[in-house]
């Protein structure tokens, strides 16, 4: 009611006062008109939906698969003594006692435990040498890749030549592994798949030996006794979707 | 804008780029190893002479590595013995094997080469050095890792070797023993 007679007082004033009205009672005037019609619009009948969201972040965790004592598992040839410390992140282990025409391999399985899915980004290694043994230390690697539910998937075998320790990075970066794409659950299993077979037979026994194998040449001196090498190879993964 | 403005502009802009690259996920797994060789070394445990009268002269020596045994016979002559007490010993790290055993002579090797008998039991022939060390060769198929083999090997002069060509002479001789690591 109020409203509606302020409404007809101003009209009024309009029309009968005329030009006596300055500009700035002109200009309160269509102001309060303004609000007035603002008022009316809000007395409309009204509505709303909405949306609530919870954005969560996934994680990113790509691990040494450790389901001792299988993994991870070595194997040497006689006379050799092993040592293997093994986390989630990391592996460590040591061969020693090895001589020319040894080997040992070691046995371990990559897991995507992510929520992602990830991709071998690059392999990188710091090598410590005495390097009268490094050129006589070679590592070959062999690799596959197995689907979430444990079945190897086809295509994904990969073998490296034998190379010295510390041309294992570029070897293995121009190799499939590089770039091998991991949904969660699914692993890179360093070793042959089921119905493949290791080229090296390092002891002659008809079974090739596999995984990240390593030997000392048998054409190394005797300035390679009581020698050793230290070494950490990264392999470093990345989030599928990165360029 | 002056021009030390517009760097300090494009310098932010360029680390807040590089903050955007790097908030990319990763996550690395690392395979750390150590790798050592072993160690072969074979010697000689100990080395004396028994056996001689006093008639002749005999010395037998080890050296500081222990892996020469040095022997002089003095005043030898037809038909005396006596032994050489020594024993080998693998020091390495892995098994071995005898690969090779040589012999080399210096002095008046013509002359009494093949009148110097050898043989490692006092029961068996006395045979000459070229024939000891071929029946040698096959003796130790493997030594393990620690082992201690005693050995005996008699000397004896020929009791045939003559007057003329024997008397006053002396020989010198070098046995060498090669051994291989247990695989190869």
């Amino acid at each position: 009611m109020f409203a509606s007679s302020m409404l007809q007082n101003v009209v009024e004033k309009l029309i009968l006062g005329g030009k006596q009205m300055k500009k700035t009672k002109m200009l309160v005037a269509t102001l309060v008109c303004a609000v007035l019609l603002m008022g009316v619009g809000y007395a409309w009948w009204t509505d709303s939906i909405s949306i609530n969201g919870t954005v969560a972040t996934g994680n990113m965790d790509v691990i040494w698969e450790n389901c001792e004592p299988l993994l991870p598992l070595v194997l040497t040839g006689p006379y050799i003594k092993t040592d293997v410390d093994a986390s989630e992140d990391a592996i460590n282990f040591t061969f020693s006692n090895l001589y020319p025409g040894g080997f040992a391999n070691i046995d371990c399985v990559a897991k995507n435990n992510s929520s992602i899915p990830v991709k071998v980004q690059r392999a990188r290694i710091d090598v410590n040498a005495d390097q009268e043994l490094l050129p006589y230390l070679e590592v070959a690697v062999l690799f596959h890749k197995l689907n979430k539910n444990g079945w190897p998937v086809l295509g994904s075998y990969g073998v490296t030549d034998f190379v010295p320790i510390d041309k294992l990075a570029d070897v293995l970066n121009s190799s499939s592994l590089k770039g091998m794409t991991l949904n969660p659950g699914e692993r890179i299993v360093f070793g042959v798949p089921e119905g493949e077979e290791s080229p090296y037979d390092l002891d002659g026994d008809g079974i090739g030996e596999e995984c990240f194998l390593f030997r000392v040449k048998s054409s190394a001196p005797n300035g390679t006794m009581d020698k050793d090498v230290n070494f950490t190879l990264y392999l470093d993964f990345q989030q599928v979707n990165q360029q | 804008m002056k021009k030390t403005r517009m760097l300090i502009a494009t310098l932010v802009c360029a680390v807040m780029l590089m903050g955007v690259g790097y908030a990319w996920w990763t996550d690395t797994i690392t395979l750390g190893g150590t790798v050592a060789t072993g160690h072969m070394d074979v010697i000689f445990s100990q080395a004396s002479l028994s056996g001689f009268d006093s008639i002749v002269g005999a010395s037998a020596s080890l050296s500081d590595d222990q892996k020469t045994i040095t022997c002089n016979f003095d005043n030898l002559y037809p038909g005396a013995q006596g032994v050489l007490n020594t024993g080998i010993i693998n020091n390495s790290s892995i098994p071995v094997k005898l690969s090779n055993v040589n012999v080399a002579f210096t002095g008046d090797v013509e002359q009494l080469k093949d009148h110097l008998l050898v043989s490692l039991s006092p029961n068996s022939g006395f045979v000459s050095i070229d024939q000891f060390v071929n029946n040698t060769k096959g003796n130790i198929n493997r030594l393990g890792i620690g082992e201690n083999v005693n050995s005996q090997i008699y000397f004896k002069m020929n009791e045939e070797a003559s007057n003329d060509t024997t008397e006053g002479k002396s020989i010198g001789l070098t046995i060498t023993y090669e051994w291989q690591q247990f695989n190869r």
